[in-house]
């Protein structure tokens, strides 16, 4: 299958899943992309590496395989030696799965487990935010030899690697969304945050948003109060880790 | 965001948390399963759940199915209520 024919309806798939509601509606559209486009399984895994609240996860795996494999690699804690996931910490660029060397044997248990589960061929992509706290990697599997797999799915390196980067915005989304109603944040709470990492002072903050210094110090205690906080430089702060802020 | 929780159990294991949580979406179910470790890492699968088989075939790979037995025992009349799921 090659780019040009395949472009028309994936490009459509994309729009869909850009604009999915949820994670069924995300997983589905995920499902018919990496199909179209010849593979079988995948799995998207979004990782915060230098998170340490306890609120959010550490690790989010998107089932699209044999939900066994999923099962099996948690059991095994495989996240803490997955050659792919070291190579995505510090690295953006597709590979396939022969690119990767297992150094270690519990490495060559996990390849081989991975080949038994849907994975006998594979295309990794990384992806990363700007400030590289959040992590996504796309695992994409085929039951094709390594030889034909590889090769087919390489050929569709642009559309991974699309679809790596959309679901990485998808889940960032998402999860500031979930922040955001848990807390009941509002758009005026951002925007006072906002100017509060720029410098700016209550009474400059008044001034831009056109109301009085006394309100700006109500909107300061109403955003304490609502994350429990007792310095409003803690809410800075609590809006910078959770990615809230533009 | 068209999501709502139907369903939703905690259960503590030596030390570890799992949380099983079955959510309704427009397009069907998806099942959450949090695990929580003892140094507070949280590892979340999320498993589309388009035929009970994905579901049976998830909760036999479980490396506390035992354990999690009746909390898939009552995701599973969940969808069986539900009559979506095949």
């Amino acid at each position: 299958m090659t780019g040009r024919q395949t472009h028309p309806e994936v490009s459509g798939l994309f729009e869909k899943l850009m604009a999915a509601e949820d994670d069924s509606e995300l997983a589905s559209c995920v499902k018919s992309i990496i199909t179209t486009l010849g593979a079988e399984s995948y799995v998207f895994v979004t990782l915060h590496p230098g998170d340490t609240s306890a609120s959010r996860a550490t690790h989010r795996f998107l089932i699209g395989c044999r939900p066994e494999w999923c099962q099996m690699y948690n059991a095994n804690k495989w996240y803490m030696t997955d050659p792919f996931l070291d190579y995505a910490r510090s690295n953006t660029a597709p590979v396939t799965g022969s690119q990767i060397v297992a150094t270690t044997q519990g490495q060559r248990e996990m390849l081989a487990a991975a080949s038994e589960n849907g994975f006998r061929s594979g295309f990794v992509v990384p992806v990363h935010t700007s400030d590289t706290e959040r992590i996504g990697v796309l695992y994409i599997g085929s039951e094709d030899s390594q030889a034909v797999g590889e090769r087919k799915l390489t050929a569709q390196r642009l559309y991974f690697r699309s679809l790596a980067m959309e679901l990485l915005d998808w889940f960032a989304r998402e999860a500031k969304r979930e922040v955001l109603v848990a807390h009941d944040i509002t758009d005026k709470d951002l925007q006072v945050v906002s100017y509060l990492k720029n410098g700016f002072t209550a009474e400059d903050i008044a001034r831009e948003m056109h109301v009085s210094v006394q309100t700006i110090y109500g909107n300061y205690k109403k955003l304490k109060d609502k994350l429990g906080v007792t310095h409003i430089s803690e809410a800075v702060k609590f809006a910078e880790v959770h990615d809230l802020l533009v | 965001m068209t999501k709502n929780l139907v369903f939703e159990r905690r259960l503590s294991i030596g030390g570890e948390s799992v949380v099983l949580s079955l959510f309704k979406t427009t397009h069907g179910f998806s099942l959450q399963r949090c695990l929580v470790e003892r140094d507070q890492s949280m590892f979340v699968q999320v498993l589309p759940i388009t035929a009970m088989d994905d579901l049976h075939r998830f909760a036999t790979a479980d490396p506390y199915s035992e354990e999690l037995a009746p909390l898939y025992y009552e995701v599973r009349r969940q969808l069986l209520e539900d009559g979506t799921v095949e």
